[in-house]
């Protein structure tokens, strides 16, 4: 069950980042809810099941555009493993905790793939146009993983893998007990 | 404890040789994996673009809707529903008009054109490119050009089966050879990406200076280097200046398409239609090469 929880929200959230529109003032970045998938995963999964799950985003969002297999997979595994380290780090409001996650995570990916593409000479990015587009995936980056949470959250409780009242990570019932 | 340490060696070895193996794979192998994902979620794309256009006419139909009730208060409610309705019809016929206007391009054209909706763009935003719902099942091959009525689109970098991914005019990797029809001066047009504000321009570089261009000149195709046919239309002419080294001219393109809204792209076979000889290319010495390089 849990990993048909995982192929369905991975399948529903590639086609809505690829569906979403994006603005010249944020860099052109996309809502990042593959990324923030896989923080789902590591905010709520433990590490070996968090790496999995972001191998397997990286793999799909490589999928939706020319960009090399494995450039996203290894980004997304360094952010679940960050997250997965730091999770316990939190603010009293837990929002916070994950939209400064989602930012920072967001942000970083958005850099390493920038020198990356721009390094095997895939784009040409002024350093301009880098920084926006950082900048606008720190804030997408903010806006996204709360929302993917919940609802993360919520088709998990639906379906009996997490307690519905619960709030922190250690609540959920893992699969491999 | 040392079981521990173990099973987190295990993840930590698994991990990294699922990336080595990634980022290693050879090209035909890493093209099939994509093309298969790619193919897996075309329905989907294609089920959610729909879901999505019906929705946005459906708001633009309930804010319309909206609007005339505040505007008249004592209108009854069926006539509000009725209004409703031809506000739907109007969103139907304009549909109905954009697809007779665009079978009527499909018609009219010199070549044979497959008609392609737009069903997803690139979902990282590192590069300007679309996914189209035709692929190489349709005829859709890669180094293939895609227009609109209005002009040049971009072309084709990539094609599974049933999808396709067009590299847009306005991404710095897509190279065209090009013309200005008024004084057929070449050149060379290339993408700038999306600016800060405003509409996606595209340049062209290496103009000879001995011809001077002006603001409002048409820009063509010059059907040079085998992958844009001759005579497509690009754009117009915005801005002219002198390029760095002082030896050509600079002009700033606005293309024709709208780049950003583009719902239907035309893929172009380059075989003319049946009983039709193929248009010739146009005299070009000297001309300026660099046509279509992948991204």
């Amino acid at each position: 069950m849990n990993v048909v929880a995982l192929l369905f929200l991975f399948s529903a959230g590639a086609v809505a980042q690829a569906l979403l529109p994006t603005a010249p003032w944020l860099g052109q970045a996309h809502a990042p809810i593959l990324l923030s998938l896989s923080l789902y995963y590591a905010l709520t999964r433990p590490r070996a099941a968090a790496l999995a799950a972001a191998l397997a985003a990286g793999v799909l969002n490589d999928a939706l555009g020319p960009i090399p297999l494995g450039y996203s997979s290894a980004g997304f595994a360094a952010a679940a493993l960050a997250v997965s380290r730091y999770r316990e780090e939190v603010f009293v409001w837990r929002h916070v905790t994950h939209m400064i996650f989602g930012a920072l995570s967001s942000a970083g990916v958005t850099l390493a793939l920038a020198a990356l593409l721009q390094a095997t000479g895939l784009v040409s990015l002024a350093p301009g146009q880098a920084a926006l587009k950082t900048a606008g995936a720190f804030v997408l980056g903010a806006a996204t993983l709360p929302a993917v949470y919940a609802v993360g959250r919520r088709i998990d409780t639906m379906l009996g893998l997490a307690a519905p009242d619960s709030t922190a990570a250690r609540a959920w019932r893992s699969p491999l007990r | 404890m040392a079981g521990v340490n173990r099973k987190s060696l295990i993840v930590w070895a698994a991990t990294l040789a699922v990336l080595l193996a990634l980022l290693n794979l050879p090209l035909s192998a890493a093209r099939g994996a994509k093309s298969a994902i790619r193919e897996a979620l075309a329905p989907l794309h294609a089920l959610f673009q729909g879901a999505a256009i019906r929705a946005g006419e459906t708001f633009s139909t309930l804010s319309g809707i909206g609007g005339l009730v505040g505007e008249n208060r004592r209108m009854t409610e069926e006539i509000a529903i009725l209004k409703g309705r031809v506000r739907e019809l109007e969103a139907f016929e304009r549909q109905n008009d954009e697809l007779r206007g665009l079978l009527g391009f499909a018609r009219a054209s010199r070549r044979r054109l497959i008609p392609c909706e737009v069903i997803a763009r690139d979902a990282g935003g590192w590069w300007q490119t679309l996914r189209v719902g035709r692929g190489s099942a349709d005829g859709v091959e890669p180094d293939r050009a895609a227009v609109t009525p209005d002009g040049l689109a971009g072309r084709v970098i990539s094609a599974s089966p049933n999808t396709a991914d067009v590299l847009l005019l306005s991404d710095p990797n897509c190279r065209v050879s090009a013309r200005i029809v008024r004084n057929g001066a070449f050149g060379v047009v290339s993408g700038q990406g999306a600016g800060f504000s405003g509409p996606l321009v595209c340049r062209m570089d290496f103009i000879n200076r001995n011809h001077p261009v002006r603001p409002g000149d048409v820009v063509v195709t010059s059907g040079l280097g085998g992958i844009f046919p001759p005579e497509l239309p690009i754009g117009e002419v915005d801005r002219v200046t002198l390029d760095d080294s002082g030896l050509y001219q600079r002009a700033e393109i606005l293309p024709r398409a709208d780049l950003g809204r583009l719902r239907y792209v035309f893929v172009v076979v380059t075989e003319p239609r049946p009983g039709e000889s193929p248009p010739a290319p146009s005299a070009a010495a000297g001309a300026p090469a660099g046509e279509g390089d992948a991204p």
